[in-house]
């Protein structure tokens, strides 16, 4: 009979325990752990976002005092623009040639235009249409007459004023027709030879910079 | 099973001869079951305990839970204020990426760019007043030959690349005249293969040609678009 009790408390005290662990474990794995896991989970991930909100915190600040300068950046845009037109612009650079020859005391004889050439693809053949977003060569040929430190000014003026950015590919000077001496320094004739660029866009993509420009874009 | 005490002097019938005895008449049975009863108690406060202890765990699990959804929330709430705040500047970002999209244009069309109407002001420069230019052609073609003028081989050391070629022609007193024209067109930066190609007398006066090489160190670099810049 004593046994008998003995084996019950036994069986009790070892049931009890073995209960109570159940329920640790129960509640840690089924309850408490996910729960901490997921906590864990989220303050990462809110330190992330705050990490993320310091960043924009920064770009919004840098933004607010950029977007003092407005004006500033419309210009910028709109040399960029010149300098890289989306049609071929020859009537605007025509205009500028004759302005920049005419200010460096050089006259401007002969513009020739040649054949577009069509950016190549990585296969090295050309794009078959008018892509939005290539840039289209334009070789142009240029003939002035003037003494030699003005041709070089008007070169310069070509080259670096622009707005429209051409790439001299070669220049000839040689000994104008006329002239006295046979030297390039009092008169020369100037053959130079470059390639501006356009940049196609297609109509969606003008009237957005239009509307950029004109600052409409937004608000 | 009967039990008799013999000493117990502090207790009050210990003065009395006989009192001090007495029997435990509890059938162990009872006993036993009574501590099992108690046993059982025991154990259900402590599962009790145990059960409760686990719901506050629960609780302060739920609670950090709680808190940290609750600092997630917030900071995206932020994050999509500031957003709404940045699309204010939305002008700004477009003029930006816009201009530098097409500045990017323009630097890989003008990255062959070079000053033509400095280096003919630096050769110029270079000539003696002994002799005349009758003629300057300069043509740079990066893609062409790496040769010296006509296929010639090149004696230039320099690990830059030849992109183009330089004639001279001009006139002079002396024969003697063009050696320090030709050395100082070596020394200019960017000319390689200097090369006086003809030097003839005449009856007063010297006609002669002069053709050199010119590398990449010509290159400008003014339109390349600096990393991070606009």
């Amino acid at each position: 009979m004593k046994t008998s009790v003995l084996q019950s408390r036994r069986a009790w005290l070892g049931g009890g325990v073995v209960v109570a662990l159940v329920l640790v474990a129960a509640g840690w794995l089924l309850f408490i752990h996910p729960e901490l896991s997921s906590a864990a989970s989220l303050r990462s991930q809110a330190q992330a976002a705050q990490f993320e909100d310091s960043l924009l915190v920064a770009k919004t600040a840098q933004l607010r005092k950029q977007s003092q300068n407005l004006g500033t950046m419309r210009t910028g845009l709109a040399d960029a623009l010149a300098a890289l037109p989306a049609d071929s612009g020859l009537p605007a650079f025509t205009d500028q040639l004759a302005a920049q020859a005419a200010s460096n005391n050089v006259a401007l004889t002969s513009i020739t235009v040649g054949a577009v050439t069509a950016p190549t693809t990585t296969a090295g053949a050309a794009t078959p249409s008018t892509t939005a977003g290539a840039v289209y060569q334009i070789p142009v040929t240029i003939i002035s007459v003037g003494p030699l430190a003005n041709q070089e000014a008007f070169l310069k003026a070509i080259e670096v004023t622009g707005p429209r950015r051409a790439l001299l590919t070669s220049t000839q000077l040689t000994v104008a027709a006329g002239a006295r001496v046979a030297s390039i320094d009092n008169g020369a004739s100037l053959t130079t030879q470059l390639t501006v660029f356009s940049a196609p866009r297609s109509a969606q993509e003008s009237a957005a910079l239009q509307k950029l420009l004109s600052g409409t874009a937004t608000h | 099973m009967t039990t008799v005490a013999t000493e117990r002097p502090a207790e009050p019938w210990s003065a009395m001869p006989g009192w001090g005895i007495f029997a435990d008449l509890m059938p162990p049975e009872l006993l036993a079951l009574r501590q099992l009863k108690g046993l059982r108690k025991t154990l259900l406060i402590v599962l009790l305990v145990v059960v409760l202890a686990c719901a506050g765990g629960y609780g302060y699990a739920m609670h950090q839970h709680s808190t940290a959804s609750a600092a997630y929330d917030r900071a995206q709430a932020q994050t999509v204020a500031l957003t709404a705040q940045q699309g204010k500047y939305a002008d700004v970002t477009q003029l930006r990426s816009t201009t530098a999209g097409i500045r990017t244009q323009i630097a890989s069309a003008m990255v062959n760019d070079v000053d033509f109407a400095a280096f003919l002001g630096q050769v110029r420069a270079a000539l003696p007043g002994s002799l005349s230019l009758t003629s300057i052609t300069m043509t740079v073609n990066p893609g062409g030959s790496t040769t010296g003028a006509g296929g010639a081989a090149s004696l230039a050391t320099t690990a830059a690349n030849r992109i183009g070629t330089v004639s001279l022609t001009g006139g002079g007193q002396t024969l003697a005249d063009l050696s320090g024209f030709v050395t100082a067109l070596a020394a200019l930066p960017g000319v390689v293969d200097v090369l006086p190609t003809s030097n003839t007398a005449a009856a007063s006066a010297t006609t002669f040609t002069v053709s050199f090489g010119v590398t990449d160190a010509l290159y400008t670099h003014r339109y390349a678009v600096k990393a991070g810049g606009n």
